[in-house]
């Protein structure tokens, strides 16, 4: 059974371990005391029963998330030049995270195409359409296009169809609003970016 | 060492200050201010930062609630003997900008014509 305790104790372990990421973005001779206090400072929004308990779990989690967006936009007031080359390796290495994401999100997307194409194929040979007009039907999936019935075959489907077909317009659809979320993102970062005169 | 950049008097200063001048002698924490000043912590915990480089205020390691046991120290922030003396000055810089402004976009002041261009 999931206790309160239980969901509070996994809450801090993914507070602590956001604080330890978000930490690496902060300047060396300050990190390890910033997340001492700030792993502390969760353990005190956790004890805050003012609010309701719901509520402090999720304060709890969002607390790092402005940290890390201030801490990326390098608005920390404390750099030192003794620090400054440890402060570009660690801006560097959130360069290869970036660089690492721009892979992996197009491969996922790729991935999620995939299983959109072969979801509707499947559903819609199955109806005795055949592979052809499987491949055919799973074509627009793919490009998540394929909401509802786009072709004739999955509106006769029955259960067998339907199934796999929802799981294929499903996945492209994510695939479609995940590739969208992430060009928003690469293109609001690069404003940013220009408006800090930065890269 | 670089230097750190000099406290502006900006809104968000000027509530973290009045916090603290509230009760000179009263030690705060980064949860407590976030929740009286309303900021998020991304925009607290650099003005603290700020405010500690400058020596306004000072920062020191309490011991856990004795009743809350397995706690870790908490951080709390006081401030200095010389930043009570910076924070009302900032305090009052920042009470004259909001006039100012209030001012300006009224046209109240010499010159200013509707507030705006």
């Amino acid at each position: 059974m999931i206790t309160c305790c239980t969901v509070e104790t996994a809450a801090l372990r993914a507070g602590e371990r956001l604080i330890t990421r978000v930490c690496r973005l902060v300047p060396d001779d300050e990190r390890d005391l910033r997340r001492q206090e700030w792993v502390a400072e969760q353990w005190g929004i956790l004890d805050d029963t003012s609010r309701p308990w719901l509520l402090r779990v999720l304060a709890l989690l969002v607390f790092p998330l402005p940290l890390a967006w201030t801490l990326r936009r390098g608005d920390w007031p404390t750099r030192h030049d003794g620090s400054l080359f440890d402060w570009r390796a660690t801006a560097n290495t959130v360069a290869l995270y970036t660089v690492t994401a721009y892979i992996l999100v197009p491969f996922i997307t790729a991935l999620f195409f995939s299983v959109g194409f072969l979801g509707y194929a499947i559903g819609a040979g199955a109806t005795g359409a055949g592979i052809g007009a499987g491949l055919g039907a799973g074509v627009p999936a793919g490009l998540g296009l394929g909401l509802g019935s786009p072709t004739g075959a999955p509106a006769v489907s029955g259960t067998l169809t339907h199934a796999p077909s929802v799981a294929g317009t499903v996945c492209a659809v994510a695939a479609v609003a995940g590739f969208a979320l992430f060009l928003a993102h690469s293109w609001i970062s690069q404003q940013r970016s220009d408006e800090r005169g930065v890269g | 060492m670089n230097p750190t950049p000099p406290l502006n008097p900006t809104p968000q200063v000027d509530k973290v200050l009045r916090v603290f001048l509230e009760a000179v002698d009263e030690p705060r924490y980064g949860y407590e201010l976030m929740r009286r000043t309303g900021l998020k912590s991304g925009t607290l915990y650099p003005i603290l930062a700020r405010l500690e480089a400058q020596a306004v205020v000072e920062a020191d390691w309490q011991p856990p609630d004795q009743t809350l046991p397995g706690r870790p120290p908490r951080r709390f922030y006081r401030l200095t003997g010389a930043g009570v003396a910076t924070a009302r000055q900032l305090v009052a810089e920042a009470s004259q900008t909001r006039e100012t402004a209030s001012r300006s976009r009224r046209g109240l002041l010499p010159g200013v014509e509707g507030g705006r261009a």
